[in-house]
């Protein structure tokens, strides 16, 4: 054994790791233990500040100063006092922000937060009480001349009027921004063709857009045509929209096509009537994502017609889905005439690697009806019809595993045989009479070589972490 | 390629170069030491027992990506995935566990660093101040007019 003289918990960085795996009400009695650990344990008690959980109104200044400087994100700031808390911990080294502000907030100080932050910053995300508050943009990027730049690398900013060009002027300061997010922003626009001056900065960067349909493409009166903000972002992957109003297809179809060469991924929040006509102003998509309730045999109609790009089919879900320790129900009228028709995405799409349907519900014999020609399937996260149990997932899930090794075992010498499993393949490895609904789905599942995640119902089982 | 590693009581073993590198310290080494290999990579700071188990992690993990190590990580919103294999290796004692997170520590195997730390900050779940300067022998060394701590641990606690 080695010397056992030293223990883990007098070496600082050592203890500093612990505070980590430490929830926020053991820090704090792991920071009373005695000087040395008060130093460890203090930056993760006062590493988030969530105003919805604290107030920290009564904090004496000078507590507030001698710790601020372990702050790096603030949460839910509102009232006036929250700022000042921030403001008098003399916090500089921010990396988020949210700002949630009331209506009679003195905008100053939310500057002065920001202004002292601007070189740590990487993400903000600011409401505004109403569309009339006016944002001073030079908050935003450190002061020229002292050779500090923005770090932004995220933000979103809700309800607020700005000029095109403090707009502009955001892109050109946020040079590492890749995500955007605005919604209920009152932006002027640029009359058609004038989309080269300096009130259109081009950002090359940012890759992902959030914001509804009307936001983008706003439509002041019929006759006049206007530059989208798509313009500002040449290489866009991703637009995530949400919105009511209806823009015509055609020109969104044009401006995507002119502008935005590189976007084929949409997450789409909008109502289902409106999300199938919106899929049509897009070629070649390889991500989409829509709402949970809305594959209906159109919704499922639209998908297809991408079906020789799409990567991925999914469903927005609670993120917190894969948490479940228990079956959740499948709501019926969710699954309703869907059953069968969702069965056309893996059946038509043969490039899919990712198929997340968790809302969705499958069954057997349809699966086994037709081949699914999605050979390089990853992922799948669906129900199926009959598997309800955490047992009976678990048995189906260890049932592939381990005929997945069975065959891996088979084919050592022939290690790049990648065409499909035969029949008689799969039979050797799960006998044709095993025809429990576990047996049948784990067949299917050994169909995929490449399929390394699934969900059932419960539980993600990741083959990285399985195998 | 495989690589020797000694331990501080002079047990020589013989791993994977990929295993092995698993230790920032030992991949480190490897850079400069390329040309001179027919000597083992002396381990002063720990037991052939911990380098024994240290390894088994290791070979467990070795196709694992690296984690991104980053100082200000808030690891309480995204735990690090622990699997079944994990939980089974930390059923150790304390003394052996902590003799781990040492040996990780100095090795540099940030995986299983973080393994450890996880299971020390099990132990003291829940406890009072009291009780953890009991369980550890550790002595209160605060003088009475450090009690700011408390004032804003007043704060903290209202959750």
């Amino acid at each position: 054994m080695a010397s056992t003289s030293t223990s883990p918990l007098e070496v600082p960085e050592i203890l500093r790791m612990i505070s980590r795996f430490v929830s926020m009400k053991d820090a704090c009695v792991c920071a009373q233990v005695c000087k040395a650990w008060t130093n460890a344990f203090v930056s993760a008690i006062w590493h988030t500040i969530d105003f919805t959980d604290h107030t920290l109104y009564e904090l004496d200044a000078k507590i507030l100063a001698k710790y601020g400087g372990h702050i790096r994100v603030v949460r839910e700031m509102g009232e006036d006092t929250e700022v000042l808390v921030i403001l008098l911990s003399k916090a500089s080294k921010l990396r988020e922000l949210e700002i949630d502000m009331g209506r009679k907030q003195s905008l100053a100080h939310v500057y002065d937060v920001i202004r002292r932050n601007n070189t740590t910053l990487e993400n903000i995300d600011i409401t505004f009480a109403d569309k009339n508050s006016v944002f001073v943009v030079d908050a935003l990027f450190p002061v020229s001349g002292t050779g500090a730049t923005s770090r932004l690398t995220s933000f979103c900013f809700q309800r607020l009027t700005i000029t095109r060009e403090a707009f502009s002027s955001i892109l050109k300061h946020c040079p590492s921004l890749t995500k955007l997010h605005l919604d209920d922003v009152i932006l002027p626009s640029l009359p058609v063709g004038d989309d080269s001056g300096a009130d259109c900065y081009q950002h090359r960067g940012v890759t992902e857009l959030t914001a509804p349909v009307e936001q983008v493409f706003r439509v002041v009166s019929e006759s006049e045509k206007v530059t989208s903000l798509l313009v500002h972002f040449p290489n866009l992957i991703t637009w995530k929209f949400s919105g009511y109003s209806e823009v015509s297809i055609k020109e969104i179809r044009n401006e995507v096509t002119r502008c935005c060469p590189l976007l084929k991924s949409v997450w789409a929040t909008t109502p289902p009537p409106l999300t199938v006509k919106l899929l049509a102003a897009f070629k070649g998509l390889t991500t989409i994502v829509v709402l949970n309730e809305q594959l209906s045999a159109e919704m499922v109609k639209a998908i297809l017609n991408h079906q020789d790009t799409l990567l991925a089919a999914c469903t927005l879900t609670d993120p917190r889905f894969d948490d479940y320790d228990v079956v959740p129900e499948v709501e019926n009228d969710q699954v309703e005439a869907s059953e069968w028709i969702i069965q056309a995405i893996p059946r038509r799409c043969g490039q899919l690697e990712a198929l997340e349907l968790p809302y969705y519900e499958m069954d057997v014999d349809d699966i086994e009806g037709e081949e699914w020609i999605c050979h390089g399937l990853e992922v799948l996260y669906i129900r199926i019809h009959g598997l309800n149990t955490k047992e009976k997932i678990d048995r189906a899930i260890q049932l592939w595993i381990e005929g997945r090794i069975a065959i891996k075992k088979t084919q050592m010498d022939d290690k790049d045989d990648e065409s499909l499993l035969s029949d008689s393949q799969l039979y050797a490895v799960i006998p044709k009479c095993a025809n429990s609904i576990e047996a049948r789905v784990a067949r299917h599942l050994l169909k995929f070589r490449h399929l390394q995640r699934v969900w059932f119902g419960w539980r993600i089982r990741d083959l990285k972490y399985n195998d | 390629m495989k690589v020797t590693l000694e331990s501080s009581d002079g047990q020589v073993f013989t791993v994977d170069k990929e295993v092995a590198e698993l230790s920032v310290i030992i991949k480190e080494m490897l850079v400069i030491e390329q040309a001179n290999q027919d000597h083992p990579i002396p381990l002063l700071n720990v037991g052939a027992v911990e380098l024994a188990k240290v390894i088994e992690y290791c070979e467990h993990h070795r196709n694992d990506p690296t984690i991104d190590d980053d100082e200000d990580y808030d690891s309480r919103k995204k735990p690090i995935e622990m699997d079944d294999w994990d939980k089974q290796f930390t059923i150790v004692n304390k003394e052996m566990m902590f003799e781990l997170i040492l040996a990780a520590n100095s090795m540099q195997v940030k995986p299983l660093l973080h393994l450890g730390c996880r299971y020390a900050a099990d132990i003291v779940k829940r406890m009072s101040p009291t009780e953890i300067r009991d369980l550890f022998q550790i002595d209160d060394d605060f003088t009475p007019e450090e009690q700011d701590k408390i004032e804003w641990e007043k704060q903290w606690t209202k959750l």
